[in-house]
């Protein structure tokens, strides 16, 4: 989610499909607004309000230093995992 | 949104709000609002009934998305200060200031509605006590205001009370009824909270 952030701010809905178009990432796509708030509130996304072409206006999310910080370790942590697991399954196939 | 889809969603939002009660005031309203928001963005004019359902479908379960909140606050217990609440609500002891204490503890606590808060609030302002004062005092006011505006001095020198004997005496068959309703109210009230906070405390 702050990795969808990290170029451009959006709005909530905007944010919630694209995910959940991703495949496999979602099941419920509603669960995802629970997350979001938890992110608002920890300070890792600020809101404001836009108006919209159609229809009334949209708070949109932006991701703060602090979440470009978490989004980088998350990184950083998810990079040494993938490698961790991709060097068990050569080890495996060989 | 056409007839159908404001049925679907409403009942979706209807829902989705029931299952949020466990939640923080604030959370609830909160969730509530986004999805409401996503539907109103999702759903369209032109939306057939399959449409809508497919929809709230990858929306999921409200049980799943309250979840999805949940996990993050510990469970707030029934305990003390909801027995303090109903006790002073109730007696109404120390006058006033226990009647106050009691509300504040009431409307602090999470584990009821605001609803049931205004029922605490109301059955009966003041506790017992303040009860007792209303009853009390408008009977010897009345009582005082009689003798000076309603006795006669009859022809014959004997004197006469009219009209007023019956409306500071309350007549013997409202007593029965009416300590029953004064009294047992506010226990049938207080019982009827603390089973919904317990019930809410569990959740």
């Amino acid at each position: 989610m702050l990795a969808l952030l990290a170029d451009e701010e959006r709005y909530a809905f905007d944010i919630v499909r694209t995910l959940g178009q991703v495949d496999g990432m979602v099941t419920a796509e509603g669960t995802l607004y629970p997350l979001l708030s938890r992110l608002h509130k920890d300070g890792r996304v600020t809101t404001r309000w836009r108006d919209s072409d159609s229809g009334p206006p949209r708070k949109y999310y932006a991701i703060t230093a602090e979440g470009r910080s978490a989004l980088a370790d998350f990184v950083s942590e998810w990079t040494r995992f993938r490698q961790a697991v991709e060097s068990l399954l050569a080890k495996g196939s060989a | 949104m056409n007839a159908t889809a404001h049925r679907l969603v409403d009942s979706y939002l209807g829902a989705l709000d029931e299952v949020a009660r466990s939640l923080p005031r604030r959370e609830r309203d909160e969730l509530v609002e986004q999805i409401r928001t996503h539907l109103a963005e999702a759903v369209t004019e032109d939306m057939s009934e399959a449409d809508v359902r497919n929809v709230l479908d990858a929306l999921g379960d409200p049980h799943d998305i309250v979840a999805a909140a949940g996990p993050v606050r510990a469970p707030v217990r029934r305990g003390a200060r909801e027995v303090f609440a109903l006790l002073f609500l109730v007696s109404g002891i120390p006058p006033i200031l226990g009647w106050l204490a009691g509300l504040g503890l009431l409307i602090s606590s999470p584990l009821w509605t605001t609803r049931q808060k205004w029922l605490g609030a109301f059955v009966w302002p003041g506790g017992w006590f303040g009860l007792f004062i209303l009853v009390a005092t408008p009977a010897t006011v009345t009582a005082g205001s009689c003798t000076s505006s309603n006795t006669f001095l009859e022809p014959n020198g004997s004197t006469v009370i009219t009209g007023c004997a019956s409306s500071h005496t309350i007549t013997p068959w409202l007593w029965a009824p009416g300590v029953i309703l004064a009294v047992g109210l506010p226990i049938v009230v207080a019982i009827y909270l603390w089973r919904v906070a317990g019930r809410r405390s569990a959740a």
